[in-house]
C-alpha cells in the first residue's frame, strides 16, 4: 500500500513525527553551533626559543605570472639556503585578495606569510587578522622603501605588511599612431593625437576607454586632474564636488564631444582595439605589458597620464602594491619562533636581490628605493622602464581605509547610467547618485562614515599580546631585525 | 526481537543514521551557524570578539533600501526562468513524445547537450555571443537590420540575458522529466481518446493535463526553488550588474560577506533568501499538493 493510500490519521502522525524529529534536530544543532562558536579555544602558542630550533612556517605565495612565479621560487631557494632550520610550506595556488585567507584565519588556521595586495590587507589588517609589524622594524629599515609604497601598508599609523612591488595604471601609446612617435605631453595634445587616429576610419576610437564597464580603478586617476578625491580626509564619499564632476565631464567628453571614444566597450575591446592598431592609447598597469609588446613590438610606449593643461594638475593613478603580511597569532596560530621566522621570510623575499629578480623575470617595479636607482642606472633595455618612473611621480595612494570597498559597484551603476541613459541624466546628477550609492551601500554594511579609530577595529591585543610580549629573544624585542 | 522505542524502530534508525550524519554535517550544522551568524556582529570590526546582537542586522538591511530592490529582482528572475522553461519543456516533452517521431534518440541525446555541458564553460561561452561590440548575437541582428543591443550593459537587457542563459542550462532537465511522465501514462488512455474521437488538443486537455497536473506543478516549484538560490548564472555572467541590478539575495549575500567583510549581514541575507523560499514553497504546496509527487 503507497503512503498515499494510508488513512488520514495515520498519515498525519507520521508527518507530525517528522516534524518533531527535523524541530529537535534543528534546535540541537542550534545550539550546539552556538556552544561550540562560544567555547571555541584559541590556538595555544608555545613560546620556545628561536633560531636554533627547526621551524615550519606556512606561506601562500600566490605567484600569478609566470615570471612572478619563477622570480619567488628562486628567492625561496636562497631563503632556505641560507636559512636551513626553517622549513616554508608554500602554496601558490593561493591568490591575492583570496576569500580563503578569512576563512582560514577564522579557523584559526590561516597561513604564517600571506602576499596580498595592500588594499586587501587592509582590510585585514582592520579586521585583526594581521600583525601589526611596526614594533619589529627600526625606522632605517622603513626609510629604506619608497615612501608612497611603504605608507600605503600602513593603516591608523600601524605598517601591517611589506611591499615587494609597486603599480598602478599609465599611459600605454602606439608609437606608430602618435606624431613622432612621441607620446602627448598635456590632455589637450592627447585629444588631437586621438581625433587623428579616429578620422582614421570607421572602427577607429583614438582614446578607447569603456567608462561603462570601469569600476572606477583606472577612472580614479582623473579625480585628482581636476582637484578632487574620492573620499575626503575624514573618510566621507565627496564624488559629488564641482572637482570631480569636472573630472566626468571631461572623460564624458571623449565620447560625446570628441568623438574618440565610444559607449559600450568592454575591457577586452579596448585591448582588442589597441593591439589591433585601432586605438592610440589604452590606460593599464605592467601585468599587460607582455601583452601588448607582443602586438606592437617596438612601437609600444608608456608614459605618465599626461599632464592637464587646464588645471594645472596632473592626472594621478590609484598606486598600489603586493607585498607580504604576516598574519596575528590569533588568526594562525603561530608561536614566537614562527613569527620570529615569518619576519625574516619577509625581510629575505622584499630585499634588493628579490626585487631586482622580480623587475628581470616578471618587470615588477621595486618598492625599495636601491632597487629602484640600480634599474634606472642599468636600464637593462626597457624601453618602457622611464614611462613607469615617469608615472610613479605622479600617483595617489591607494586607499586602503575599510569605506573604499564601497566605491566600485556605486561608480559602475554610476557610470553605466551615464553611458545607457545620456539623454536624460546629468554628469552632475550621476556623481550625486554616485555619491548616495556610496553612502547608502556604507550604512547598509555596517561601516562608519567617517576615519575608524583603531580602538573600533577589533584588534584586541589582549587576545595574543600574551605571545607577543613572550617573545623575549633580543632579536624581535628590540626592533634589532637586522636589514 | 528487533528492540522499540515508543514508535521507533531502532534497526531502522541504524539503517538511516548514515544519512542523518551527513545531513546534520551538510545541511543543519551550516544552516544553523549561519542562522545564528545572521545574529551577530560577525564581520571586519568584529571577527574574533563578535557578539549576540539581536535583530541588528535585519533591522539593517530593512533600513537599508537594497533589500526591496534585491527581492524584486530574484523575483524577476526566478519567476522568469520558470515562465520560460516549463512551458518550452513540456512543448519540447510533447514533440519527443509523439509516436512515429523519427530519430527520437538523437533528438534526446542533442536535447541533452546543454545539461551535460559544464555550466561554467557554457556561461563563458554566452558571454562572449552577447557581448555588444563583438558578440555574434549583436553581429546576427545587425545583418538583419536590427540596432546592436547592450545585453549585458543595461539593467534590462542584462537580466533578460540570465534569464534566457537559465533557460538554456536548465530546460533539458525539465524536458526530461515531462517527457518521462508523459510515458508512463497508458496508452490504453490515448486508444480509447481516439476512438473517442479526440484530436491532438482534445488529448492534450483531457488525458495530458490532468494525468501531468502534479508533474507540472513540481517542475514549477521546484525550478522556481533552484532558480532562487541559482548563484553562478549571475556571479559569472554580469557578477550581479550593471551596478547591483542583476544581483539576487545569495549573490548580494556573497558579496557583503566577502567584498565588505560583513559576514554577519551576508549571512542574514541568505537566511531571509531562505525565508521567502520557505513561505513560497508553503504556499504553493498548499494549493497544488506538489509534495505529494514525491510520496
Amino acid at each position: 500500500m503507497t503512503s498515499t493510500n494510508q488513512p488520514a490519521e495515520s498519515k498525519k502522525k507520521t508527518s507530525r513525527t517528522a516534524i518533531y524529529a527535523v524541530i529537535i534536530v534543528v534546535v540541537i544543532i542550534i545550539i550546539a553551533a552556538v556552544a561550540i562558536s562560544m567555547n571555541q579555544p584559541h590556538k595555544t602558542t608555545t613560546i620556545t626559543p628561536l633560531q636554533s630550533q627547526k621551524v615550519t612556517i606556512t606561506v601562500w605565495g600566490s605567484g600569478s605570472a609566470g615570471g612572478e612565479a619563477q622570480a619567488f621560487n628562486e628567492s625561496l631557494a636562497s631563503f632556505e639556503a641560507q636559512y636551513p632550520n626553517i622549513t616554508v610550506k608554500d602554496s601558490p595556488a593561493i591568490n591575492v585578495a583570496s576569500t580563503t585567507f578569512p576563512t582560514a584565519a577564522h579557523a584559526h588556521n590561516a597561513p604564517d606569510v600571506y602576499r596580498d595586495t595592500s588594499d586587501n590587507g587592509g582590510a585585514l589588517y582592520a579586521s585583526g587578522l594581521l600583525l601589526n609589524l611596526t614594533p619589529y622594524l627600526n625606522s632605517s629599515y622603513i626609510n629604506s622603501f619608497t615612501k608612497g609604497t611603504i605608507t600605503d601598508w600602513k593603516l591608523n599609523g600601524a605598517l601591517y605588511g611589506i611591499p615587494v612591488n609597486t603599480n598602478g595604471i599609465a599611459l600605454y601609446y602606439n608609437k606608430a599612431l602618435v606624431p613622432n612617435g612621441i607620446p602627448p605631453s598635456n590632455v589637450w595634445q592627447m585629444i588631437q593625437d586621438a581625433k587623428n587616429v579616429t578620422a582614421m576610419g570607421s572602427g577607429y576610437y583614438g582614446l578607447a576607454y569603456g567608462i561603462g564597464n570601469d569600476y572606477g580603478y583606472r577612472f580614479a586617476a582623473w579625480f585628482p586632474a581636476f582637484g578632487g578625491s574620492i573620499f575626503n580626509s575624514t573618510h566621507y564619499p565627496v564624488v559629488n564636488s564641482t572637482q570631480d564632476i569636472a573630472a566626468m565631464s571631461f572623460v564624458w567628453n571623449w565620447t560625446v564631444k570628441y568623438h574618440v571614444d565610444t559607449v559600450g566597450l568592454t575591457f577586452a575591446d579596448e585591448q582588442s582595439l589597441f593591439e589591433s592598431g585601432k586605438s592610440a592609447f589604452m590606460f593599464d598597469g605592467p601585468w599587460d605589458q607582455s601583452t601588448y609588446e607582443k602586438a606592437l613590438g617596438s612601437n609600444l610606449g608608456v608614459t605618465a597620464i599626461p599632464f592637464n593643461n587646464a588645471t594645472g594638475l596632473w592626472p594621478e593613478p590609484l598606486w598600489g602594491s603586493v607585498g607580504y603580511v604576516i598574519s596575528a597569532p590569533i588568526a594562525s596560530g603561530a608561536n614566537s619562533s614562527q613569527i620570529w621566522a615569518s619576519l625574516k621570510f619577509v625581510e629575505f623575499m622584499t630585499d634588493n636581490n628579490s626585487q631586482v629578480q622580480l623587475f628581470k623575470l616578471a618587470g615588477d617595479l621595486p618598492s625599495l628605493i636601491a632597487t629602484g636607482n640600480y634599474i634606472e642606472k642599468n636600464n637593462f633595455n626597457d624601453t618602457v622602464i622611464s614611462g613607469w618612473i615617469a608615472q610613479e611621480a605622479h600617483t595617489q595612494l591607494f586607499p586602503n581605509f575599510p569605506q573604499m570597498a564601497a566605491y566600485w559597484t556605486p561608480f559602475h551603476t554610476a557610470a553605466t547610467n551615464l553611458e545607457q541613459n545620456s539623454s536624460k541624466v546629468t554628469v552632475a546628477s550621476i556623481m550625486n547618485q554616485m555619491e548616495q550609492l556610496i553612502i547608502q551601500t556604507l550604512n547598509s554594511e555596517g561601516i562608519p562614515l567617517s576615519v575608524i579609530p583603531m580602538s573600533v577595529i577589533s584588534i584586541q591585543p589582549s587576545d595574543y599580546s600574551t605571545i607577543l610580549l613572550q617573545i623575549s629573544v633580543p632579536e624581535i624585542a628590540s626592533n634589532t631585525i637586522k636589514f | 526481537m528487533v528492540k522499540k522505542i515508543g514508535s521507533w524502530n531502532l534497526r531502522s534508525l541504524l539503517f538511516i543514521l548514515p544519512v542523518i550524519v551527513v545531513l546534520i554535517f551538510l545541511d543543519f550544522y551550516p544552516i544553523a551557524y549561519s542562522i545564528y551568524m545572521s545574529f551577530t556582529n560577525f564581520g571586519e570590526f568584529h571577527f574574533f570578539n563578535y557578539s549576540f546582537i539581536g535583530l541588528e542586522n535585519y533591522i539593517r538591511i530593512i533600513r537599508s533600501g537594497f533589500l526591496w530592490q534585491l527581492l524584486w529582482q530574484n523575483a524577476i528572475y526566478a519567476f522568469g526562468s520558470v515562465a520560460l522553461f516549463a512551458p518550452l519543456g513540456f512543448i519540447i516533452a510533447l514533440v519527443m513524445n509523439q509516436r512515429g517521431l523519427r530519430g527520437k534518440t538523437f533528438y534526446r541525446t542533442a536535447i541533452l547537450f546543454p545539461w551535460a555541458y559544464p555550466a561554467f564553460i557554457t556561461i563563458l561561452i554566452w558571454q562572449g555571443m552577447l557581448d555588444y561590440r563583438f558578440g555574434i548575437i549583436n553581429e546576427l541582428l545587425e545583418k538583419i537590420g536590427i540596432k546592436p543591443i547592450y545585453w549585458l550593459g543595461t539593467p534590462g537587457t542584462a537580466m533578460l540575458s540570465i534569464i534566457l542563459v537559465n533557460l538554456w542550462l536548465s530546460f533539458p532537465y525539465y524536458s526530461y522529466v515531462f517527457t518521462s511522465a508523459m510515458q508512463s501514462i497508458p496508452t490504453e488512455l490515448y486508444e480509447a481518446a481516439e476512438m473517442d474521437g479526440y484530436g491532438p488538443l482534445g488529448r492534450l486537455k483531457n488525458i495530458i493535463m490532468p494525468m501531468l497536473s502534479r508533474q507540472i506543478a513540481f517542475v514549477v516549484i521546484f525550478g522556481f526553488i533552484f532558480t532562487w538560490n541559482n548563484f553562478y548564472i549571475p556571479f559569472l555572467l554580469t557578477g550581479g550588474g550593471p551596478g547591483t541590478s542583476t544581483q539576487i539575495l545569495i549573490t548580494y549575500s556573497y558579496s557583503s560577506a566577502f567584498s565588505y567583510l560583513q559576514f554577519g549581514i551576508g549571512a542574514a541575507y541568505s537566511v531571509i533568501s531562505i525565508l521567502v523560499l520557505l513561505v513560497v514553497v508553503i504556499i504553493a504546496n498548499h494549493y497544488s499538493k506538489m509534495m505529494t509527487v514525491l510520496y
